[in-house]
């Protein structure tokens, strides 16, 4: 190329790039994709510190109630893509929320990770937390609810 | 050879630099997305055998009316993997570069089909994509080899290193006026930001992932947060001017960096690209490392130095 066809392509690619980029600030700032973001992250104002999150849980034999990893319950490594994940699975039809239970238990059984084949049942709960005493009193939720249980080893 | 500088009135987004500093970043970019890709090659094939009815298209792929047949995306996998290796090391590079930005683009955009979008490769993607179309194999490159002397300083390779570190402004930029937008000024309170990293922390220990043991530290200190929520927008409303002078850039660039290494510790949130440092890579003389890899890793000797007198 020469130099003016340089100039030009230089240019005319930094135009298109930097309209691109920025052209989320013009959109409604809830709205959000990918690559070209809003970058929506922690921008709402959040004045309650109650959190409502449906989790999987394994129930240990000693009756305690555990988080599975993400890659257990869902197969998934990004917290996010799981919270997102089970929700659809939950909130679907009620066959998909057995089957998704039934999908995770036998995660459980194939991992190959003693801790976690421990667990016998496979709980699907809904849960409500004060996310601030959750650091200051405990990690206890103000509530929970059971959404669908499935044995480990049926 | 002359240096080839641009025409008056364009010379501040087409400076005329060593072509030796857009080819470090080249390296650098590359290094990472090798290392990332590496890294990250099982997670994004799982994303393969997700089921059907979980597929949320988003951006370019927002066309897809059902997701991509399992053996085509674990080749696009692949293929985008050796792809960012002949980016990096500058092979053919008129031809793959441009190759590697499109699967990357493709690849990283359906890992975030599946709901939840991820804000963590953006700039990296956007990065790969300027290098992608600029002549950043000039040297330090396999196509390089055979090119003798060292090509002089040039305005062509200035403008893409000046599109990068306005697209990284422009990011950080964003998230402030979308904490602007969503939240108002209220955000500079605190309060938002501390139930935010309250929330996430507990969100993140009920879905058995990692967490923070720093936050709950600090949760209880209400103005540690109204402190790190004006650092914050502050430095990301600011970012656009910090173009306007070199050195206030490398300052804010350490300063933005600092602010990941706080996210990271406060939240458990790895922004691996800012925190390698290599986002804010475009604003420094990066031809200051090439000469060290040339001597170092390549032992070969540094083109642009003196020959040494006879006698």
């Amino acid at each position: 190329m020469t130099d003016r066809q340089h100039l030009w392509f230089g240019a005319i690619f930094s135009l298109v790039v930097s309209a691109l980029v920025l052209a989320p600030a013009f959109l409604d700032p809830t709205e959000d994709s990918f690559p070209l973001s809003t970058f929506p992250m922690f921008s709402r104002a959040k004045r309650d510190p109650g959190l409502i999150v449906t989790q999987v849980l394994a129930v240990m034999p000693d009756g305690t109630r555990k988080p599975l990893p993400p890659t257990l319950s869902t197969g998934n490594e990004e917290v996010i893509q799981t919270l997102r994940m089970i929700r659809d699975a939950v909130y679907g039809d009620r066959q998909r929320k057995a089957a998704f239970c039934d999908e995770v238990a036998a995660r459980v059984r194939s991992s190959g990770d003693e801790y976690w084949q421990q667990a016998k049942t496979i709980e699907i709960a809904r849960s409500h937390f004060d996310s601030v005493a959750y650091f200051e009193t405990g990690p206890t939720p103000v509530t929970r609810k059971a959404l669908k249980r499935c044995s480990v080893n049926p | 050879m002359n240096e080839a500088v641009a025409p008056a009135g364009l010379r501040w987004w087409f400076p005329s630099v060593p072509a030796d500093r857009l080819s470090m970043l080249r390296l650098l970019v590359g290094l990472y997305s090798v290392i990332y890709l590496a890294i990250r090659l099982r997670h994004l094939m799982s994303f393969a055998n997700y089921q059907a009815v979980q597929f949320q298209p988003v951006g370019p792929l927002a066309w897809m009316k059902a997701p991509f047949d399992p053996t085509l995306f674990r080749i696009l996998v692949v293929l985008t993997f050796a792809t960012s290796i002949a980016f990096f090391v500058g092979w053919a590079y008129r031809v793959t570069a441009p190759i590697f930005g499109v699967l990357l683009l493709v690849v990283l955009t359906y890992a975030n089909c599946w709901g939840g979008i991820l804000h963590s490769e953006n700039l990296w993607l956007i990065h790969v994509l300027i290098l992608a179309c600029a002549p950043a194999a000039a040297t330090l490159s396999l196509d390089a080899r055979s090119r003798e002397p060292v090509p002089s300083p040039h305005f062509k390779y200035g403008w893409a290193i000046r599109l990068m570190c306005w697209v990284c402004v422009a990011t950080y930029f964003l998230a402030g006026l979308a904490k602007l937008k969503n939240g108002g000024l209220g955000f500079i309170e605190g309060e938002s930001l501390r139930n935010y990293v309250a929330l996430d922390s507990v969100r993140k220990i009920e879905l058995g992932s990692l967490h923070s043991p720093i936050s709950s530290l600090l949760l209880p200190y209400a103005s540690v947060f109204q402190g790190l929520a004006m650092f914050s927008l502050a430095l990301e409303l600011g970012a656009p001017l910090v173009m306007l002078q070199e050195k206030v850039a490398k300052v804010w660039a350490f300063l933005m960096w600092g602010f990941h290494l706080g996210v990271l510790a406060l939240m458990a949130i790895l922004f691996s690209y800012p925190i390698a440092f290599i986002a804010f890579a475009p604003f420094f003389r990066t031809e200051r490392l090439a000469t060290w890899v040339r001597r170092t890793i390549l032992r070969v000797p540094n083109p642009t130095a003196p020959a040494p007198s006879p006698g």
